[in-house]
Protein backbone atom coordinates (compact mmCIF):
# COMPACT_ATOMS: atom_id res chain seq x y z
CA UNK A 1 0.00 0.00 0.00
CA UNK A 2 1.41 3.26 -1.16
CA UNK A 3 0.74 6.67 -1.45
CA UNK A 4 -1.36 9.55 0.24
CA UNK A 5 -3.38 10.58 -1.48
CA UNK A 6 -7.57 9.99 -0.84
CA UNK A 7 -8.21 8.00 -4.18
CA UNK A 8 -5.72 5.62 -3.16
CA UNK A 9 -7.49 5.05 0.56
CA UNK A 10 -10.80 4.15 -0.99
CA UNK A 11 -9.81 1.26 -2.85
CA UNK A 12 -8.78 -0.57 0.63
CA UNK A 13 -11.28 -2.20 2.69
CA UNK A 14 -11.40 -1.37 6.43
CA UNK A 15 -9.15 -4.47 7.60
CA UNK A 16 -6.23 -2.97 5.41
CA UNK A 17 -6.90 0.70 5.88
CA UNK A 18 -6.47 -0.21 9.99
CA UNK A 19 -2.71 -1.69 9.52
CA UNK A 20 -2.25 1.52 7.32
CA UNK A 21 -3.39 4.02 10.16
CA UNK A 22 -0.81 2.52 12.78
CA UNK A 23 1.67 4.61 11.10
CA UNK A 24 -0.16 6.55 7.71
CA UNK A 25 -2.82 9.37 9.67
CA UNK A 26 -4.57 9.94 5.91
CA UNK A 27 -5.51 5.75 6.21
CA UNK A 28 -7.00 7.38 9.68
CA UNK A 29 -8.86 10.26 7.75
CA UNK A 30 -10.29 7.45 5.14
CA UNK A 31 -11.75 5.01 8.22
CA UNK A 32 -13.20 8.33 9.87
CA UNK A 33 -14.55 10.00 6.96
CA UNK A 34 -16.97 6.19 6.23
CA UNK A 35 -18.01 6.21 9.92
CA UNK A 36 -18.34 9.60 11.51
CA UNK A 37 -21.95 10.24 9.80
CA UNK A 38 -22.85 6.39 11.36
CA UNK A 39 -21.51 7.12 14.63
CA UNK A 40 -22.62 10.47 15.09
CA UNK A 41 -26.42 9.39 14.26
CA UNK A 42 -25.91 6.68 16.77
CA UNK A 43 -24.94 9.01 19.76
CA UNK A 44 -27.30 11.65 18.92
CA UNK A 45 -30.30 9.39 19.28
CA UNK A 46 -28.87 7.81 22.72
CA UNK A 47 -27.91 11.23 24.27
CA UNK A 48 -30.57 13.25 22.73
CA UNK A 49 -29.05 16.28 21.89
CA UNK A 50 -25.89 17.54 19.51
CA UNK A 51 -23.82 19.24 21.52
CA UNK A 52 -22.99 15.93 23.78
CA UNK A 53 -23.05 13.90 20.30
CA UNK A 54 -20.44 15.98 18.94
CA UNK A 55 -18.15 15.95 21.71
CA UNK A 56 -18.60 11.84 22.16
CA UNK A 57 -18.11 11.32 18.53
CA UNK A 58 -14.32 13.44 18.62
CA UNK A 59 -13.68 11.29 21.81
CA UNK A 60 -14.67 7.79 19.50
CA UNK A 61 -12.45 8.43 16.92
CA UNK A 62 -10.00 9.72 19.48
CA UNK A 63 -9.79 6.40 21.44
CA UNK A 64 -9.65 4.45 18.31
CA UNK A 65 -6.88 6.21 17.30
CA UNK A 66 -4.82 5.80 20.75
CA UNK A 67 -5.89 1.90 20.45
CA UNK A 68 -5.45 1.11 16.78
CA UNK A 69 -2.34 -0.56 17.19
CA UNK A 70 -3.50 -2.95 19.73
CA UNK A 71 -6.83 -3.49 17.58
CA UNK A 72 -7.02 -6.47 16.38
CA UNK A 73 -10.12 -8.03 14.03
CA UNK A 74 -10.73 -11.20 15.86
CA UNK A 75 -14.26 -11.52 14.36
CA UNK A 76 -15.24 -8.02 15.55
CA UNK A 77 -15.00 -5.59 12.53
CA UNK A 78 -13.66 -2.31 12.74
CA UNK A 79 -16.96 -0.46 12.61
CA UNK A 80 -18.18 -2.84 15.37
CA UNK A 81 -15.05 -2.24 17.48
CA UNK A 82 -15.99 1.83 16.82
CA UNK A 83 -19.44 1.54 17.82
CA UNK A 84 -18.36 -0.47 21.41
CA UNK A 85 -16.73 2.30 22.09
CA UNK A 86 -18.87 4.55 21.22
CA UNK A 87 -21.62 2.61 23.43
CA UNK A 88 -19.25 2.43 26.27
CA UNK A 89 -18.52 6.06 26.12
CA UNK A 90 -22.69 6.39 25.81
CA UNK A 91 -23.38 4.58 29.18
CA UNK A 92 -20.83 6.34 30.94
CA UNK A 93 -22.41 9.46 29.80
CA UNK A 94 -25.95 8.84 30.78
CA UNK A 95 -24.04 7.56 34.44
CA UNK A 96 -22.86 10.57 34.68
CA UNK A 97 -26.01 12.09 34.88
CA UNK A 98 -28.89 11.84 36.96
CA UNK A 99 -31.34 12.88 34.24
CA UNK A 100 -32.06 11.96 30.83
CA UNK A 101 -32.43 14.69 28.67
CA UNK A 102 -35.01 15.24 26.36
CA UNK A 103 -33.90 14.86 22.69
CA UNK A 104 -34.62 18.44 20.91
CA UNK A 105 -35.84 19.09 17.61
CA UNK A 106 -33.88 20.36 15.87
CA UNK A 107 -33.32 21.19 12.29
CA UNK A 108 -31.82 18.29 11.13
CA UNK A 109 -34.67 15.78 12.90
CA UNK A 110 -37.59 18.50 11.88
CA UNK A 111 -36.22 18.26 8.21
CA UNK A 112 -36.88 14.60 8.42
CA UNK A 113 -40.33 15.44 9.47
CA UNK A 114 -42.62 13.82 6.66
CA UNK A 115 -44.74 16.90 4.69
CA UNK A 116 -48.16 16.95 5.97
CA UNK A 117 -51.01 18.89 6.25
CA UNK A 118 -50.79 22.17 9.30
CA UNK A 119 -53.50 20.32 11.36
CA UNK A 120 -52.24 16.80 11.38
CA UNK A 121 -48.89 17.87 12.04
CA UNK A 122 -49.40 18.91 15.56
CA UNK A 123 -50.86 15.75 16.29
CA UNK A 124 -48.44 13.94 14.49
CA UNK A 125 -45.96 15.48 16.34
CA UNK A 126 -47.44 15.10 19.69
CA UNK A 127 -47.57 10.90 18.76
CA UNK A 128 -43.72 11.34 17.59
CA UNK A 129 -42.59 13.13 21.50
CA UNK A 130 -44.45 10.21 22.66
CA UNK A 131 -42.40 7.68 20.84
CA UNK A 132 -39.57 8.99 21.52
CA UNK A 133 -40.37 9.23 25.18
CA UNK A 134 -41.39 5.07 25.72
CA UNK A 135 -38.51 4.81 23.66
CA UNK A 136 -36.17 6.16 26.30
CA UNK A 137 -38.27 4.70 29.21
CA UNK A 138 -36.87 0.88 27.31
CA UNK A 139 -33.70 -0.41 28.64
CA UNK A 140 -30.57 0.75 27.24
CA UNK A 141 -29.49 -2.69 25.20
CA UNK A 142 -33.16 -2.32 23.35
CA UNK A 143 -32.71 1.39 22.90
CA UNK A 144 -29.28 0.32 21.45
CA UNK A 145 -30.69 -2.20 18.86
CA UNK A 146 -33.50 0.37 17.91
CA UNK A 147 -30.60 3.04 17.22
CA UNK A 148 -28.39 0.84 15.45
CA UNK A 149 -31.43 -0.39 12.98
CA UNK A 150 -33.44 2.58 12.82
CA UNK A 151 -30.64 5.10 12.26
CA UNK A 152 -27.54 3.09 11.12
CA UNK A 153 -29.23 0.63 9.06
CA UNK A 154 -27.47 -1.83 9.70
CA UNK A 155 -28.08 -5.55 9.06
CA UNK A 156 -29.00 -8.03 12.11
CA UNK A 157 -25.65 -10.00 11.30
CA UNK A 158 -23.79 -6.26 12.14
CA UNK A 159 -25.88 -5.28 14.45
CA UNK A 160 -24.56 -8.86 16.60
CA UNK A 161 -21.18 -8.35 15.54
CA UNK A 162 -21.51 -5.16 17.79
CA UNK A 163 -24.21 -6.22 20.75
CA UNK A 164 -21.94 -9.63 20.92
CA UNK A 165 -25.20 -11.83 19.58
CA UNK A 166 -26.02 -13.91 17.71
CA UNK A 167 -28.28 -12.91 14.00
CA UNK A 168 -31.36 -15.26 15.61
CA UNK A 169 -30.92 -13.29 19.32
CA UNK A 170 -30.84 -10.14 17.57
CA UNK A 171 -34.50 -10.73 15.38
CA UNK A 172 -36.14 -12.08 18.90
CA UNK A 173 -34.41 -9.02 20.99
CA UNK A 174 -36.12 -6.91 17.88
CA UNK A 175 -39.80 -8.91 18.27
CA UNK A 176 -39.68 -8.64 22.38
CA UNK A 177 -38.65 -4.75 21.96
CA UNK A 178 -41.69 -3.93 19.46
CA UNK A 179 -43.88 -6.33 22.44
CA UNK A 180 -42.43 -4.20 25.14
CA UNK A 181 -42.99 -0.59 23.03
CA UNK A 182 -46.61 -1.52 21.97
CA UNK A 183 -47.46 -2.28 25.73
CA UNK A 184 -45.66 0.46 26.97
CA UNK A 185 -47.82 2.80 24.28
CA UNK A 186 -51.16 0.50 24.81
CA UNK A 187 -50.48 1.47 28.58
CA UNK A 188 -50.76 4.99 27.69
CA UNK A 189 -53.33 5.66 26.24
CA UNK A 190 -55.47 3.60 28.86
CA UNK A 191 -54.20 6.01 31.30
CA UNK A 192 -55.25 9.19 29.42
CA UNK A 193 -58.28 7.70 28.53
CA UNK A 194 -59.08 6.80 32.14
CA UNK A 195 -61.42 9.72 33.31
CA UNK A 196 -59.59 11.75 36.61
CA UNK A 197 -62.14 12.13 39.37
CA UNK A 198 -60.24 15.44 39.47
CA UNK A 199 -61.54 17.04 36.03
CA UNK A 200 -64.89 16.71 34.05
CA UNK A 201 -65.17 14.45 31.13
CA UNK A 202 -64.77 17.15 28.95
CA UNK A 203 -61.29 16.96 29.71
CA UNK A 204 -60.73 13.45 28.61
CA UNK A 205 -58.95 11.74 25.42
CA UNK B 1 -46.10 -26.19 14.52
CA UNK B 2 -45.16 -25.87 18.52
CA UNK B 3 -44.55 -22.30 20.41
CA UNK B 4 -40.36 -21.95 19.88
CA UNK B 5 -41.44 -22.71 16.13
CA UNK B 6 -43.83 -19.66 15.97
CA UNK B 7 -41.98 -17.78 17.65
CA UNK B 8 -39.20 -17.80 15.06
CA UNK B 9 -41.12 -17.92 12.61
CA UNK B 10 -42.55 -14.27 13.94
CA UNK B 11 -39.28 -13.24 14.56
CA UNK B 12 -38.26 -14.06 11.03
CA UNK B 13 -41.49 -12.00 9.58
CA UNK B 14 -40.87 -9.28 12.04
CA UNK B 15 -36.65 -9.09 10.53
CA UNK B 16 -37.79 -9.53 7.13
CA UNK B 17 -40.81 -6.29 7.38
CA UNK B 18 -37.47 -4.49 9.03
CA UNK B 19 -35.25 -5.16 6.89
CA UNK B 20 -37.64 -3.40 3.83
CA UNK B 21 -38.17 -0.78 5.78
CA UNK B 22 -34.82 0.25 6.30
CA UNK B 23 -34.36 -0.29 2.79
CA UNK B 24 -36.97 2.88 2.15
CA UNK B 25 -39.06 0.19 0.60
CA UNK B 26 -42.33 1.29 2.52
CA UNK B 27 -44.10 0.72 -0.62
CA UNK B 28 -43.39 -3.22 -0.45
CA UNK B 29 -43.89 -3.43 3.48
CA UNK B 30 -47.10 -2.24 3.34
CA UNK B 31 -48.58 -5.18 1.69
CA UNK B 32 -45.96 -7.41 3.88
CA UNK B 33 -47.55 -5.95 7.21
CA UNK B 34 -51.20 -6.49 5.78
CA UNK B 35 -51.01 -10.39 5.07
CA UNK B 36 -48.79 -11.17 8.68
CA UNK B 37 -50.37 -12.70 10.68
CA UNK B 38 -53.07 -11.00 13.45
CA UNK B 39 -51.11 -10.58 16.18
CA UNK B 40 -47.92 -9.18 14.13
CA UNK B 41 -49.80 -6.18 12.40
CA UNK B 42 -49.62 -3.89 14.89
CA UNK B 43 -46.40 -4.52 15.74
CA UNK B 44 -45.20 -3.68 12.18
CA UNK B 45 -47.14 -0.63 11.97
CA UNK B 46 -45.53 0.33 15.00
CA UNK B 47 -41.82 -0.24 13.05
CA UNK B 48 -43.41 1.62 10.24
CA UNK B 49 -44.00 4.24 12.25
CA UNK B 50 -40.36 4.12 14.53
CA UNK B 51 -39.12 3.91 10.78
CA UNK B 52 -40.82 7.73 10.46
CA UNK B 53 -39.91 8.83 13.63
CA UNK B 54 -36.44 8.64 13.74
CA UNK B 55 -35.12 11.02 11.18
CA UNK B 56 -31.95 10.93 9.92
CA UNK B 57 -29.81 13.42 11.70
CA UNK B 58 -25.83 14.56 10.33
CA UNK B 59 -23.22 16.48 12.30
CA UNK B 60 -22.85 19.65 11.28
CA UNK B 61 -20.39 20.10 8.36
CA UNK B 62 -17.71 22.74 10.56
CA UNK B 63 -17.47 19.73 13.21
CA UNK B 64 -16.65 16.93 10.58
CA UNK B 65 -13.68 19.21 8.99
CA UNK B 66 -12.64 20.76 12.54
CA UNK B 67 -12.42 17.08 14.08
CA UNK B 68 -10.89 15.62 10.49
CA UNK B 69 -8.09 18.21 10.67
CA UNK B 70 -6.95 16.87 13.95
CA UNK B 71 -6.19 13.59 12.43
CA UNK B 72 -5.09 14.28 8.80
CA UNK B 73 -4.80 17.70 7.87
CA UNK B 74 -1.68 19.16 8.94
CA UNK B 75 0.60 15.80 8.88
CA UNK B 76 3.34 17.37 11.07
CA UNK B 77 1.16 18.70 13.67
CA UNK B 78 -0.59 15.41 13.56
CA UNK B 79 2.27 13.25 13.55
CA UNK B 80 3.00 15.11 16.74
CA UNK B 81 -0.30 14.78 18.07
CA UNK B 82 -0.86 11.40 17.31
CA UNK B 83 2.31 10.17 18.82
CA UNK B 84 1.25 12.69 22.02
CA UNK B 85 -1.67 10.56 22.32
CA UNK B 86 -0.05 7.66 22.35
CA UNK B 87 2.12 8.13 25.30
CA UNK B 88 0.85 6.60 28.49
CA UNK B 89 -0.70 8.80 31.08
CA UNK B 90 2.15 8.72 33.15
CA UNK B 91 4.58 9.66 30.59
CA UNK B 92 2.52 12.38 29.70
CA UNK B 93 2.21 13.80 33.09
CA UNK B 94 6.01 13.66 33.64
CA UNK B 95 6.46 15.38 29.98
CA UNK B 96 3.92 18.13 31.45
CA UNK B 97 6.16 18.86 34.19
CA UNK B 98 9.40 18.29 32.52
CA UNK B 99 7.94 21.30 30.42
CA UNK B 100 6.51 23.26 32.89
CA UNK B 101 9.88 23.00 34.94
CA UNK B 102 12.43 23.87 32.31
CA UNK B 103 9.36 26.77 31.09
CA UNK B 104 9.92 28.37 35.07
CA UNK B 105 13.91 27.51 35.02
CA UNK B 106 13.92 29.80 32.03
CA UNK B 107 11.61 32.48 33.32
CA UNK B 108 13.71 33.04 36.65
CA UNK B 109 17.02 33.27 34.61
CA UNK B 110 15.77 35.50 32.02
CA UNK B 111 14.22 37.51 35.46
CA UNK B 112 17.53 37.14 37.35
CA UNK B 113 19.43 38.71 34.31
CA UNK B 114 16.86 41.35 33.90
CA UNK B 115 17.49 42.07 37.52
CA UNK B 116 21.28 41.96 37.35
CA UNK B 117 21.07 44.20 34.51
CA UNK B 118 18.67 46.74 36.33
CA UNK B 119 21.36 46.64 39.31
CA UNK B 120 24.23 47.16 37.13
CA UNK B 121 22.65 50.30 35.14
CA UNK B 122 21.79 51.88 39.13
CA UNK B 123 25.20 51.47 39.62
CA UNK B 124 26.59 52.88 36.70
CA UNK B 125 24.31 56.01 37.00
CA UNK B 126 25.49 56.42 40.46
CA UNK B 127 27.60 59.36 41.45
CA UNK B 128 31.08 58.19 41.92
CA UNK B 129 32.68 59.82 44.82
CA UNK B 130 36.19 61.36 43.79
CA UNK B 131 38.17 60.35 46.07
CA UNK B 132 41.13 63.37 45.72
CA UNK B 133 38.29 65.71 46.49
CA UNK B 134 36.62 63.74 49.13
CA UNK B 135 39.92 63.53 50.86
Amino acid sequence: MTGNNAHDYARFDDSELVLQARTDSGAFGELYERYVKKIYSYIYYRTGNSHDAEDLTARVFHRALVHIETYVERGIPFSAWLYRIAHNLVANWHRDRTRRKVIPLDEFVAAGLRSEAPESMAESEEEREQLLAAIRRLPEERQQLLVLKFVDKLSNAEVGAIMDRSEGAIKSLYHRTLIALRDDLTALDAESDAPRPSHNLAHTR
Amino acid sequence: MNAPDTDLRLNELLAAHLDTLIRGDRLAARPLAASAPAELRDLMNLAARLDETFAPVLPSAAFMTRLRAEFVQDQTSGAFMLRWRKLPPRYQAVAKFGGATLTVGLMLLAARRALGLASNTRARQQPVSDPVLSG
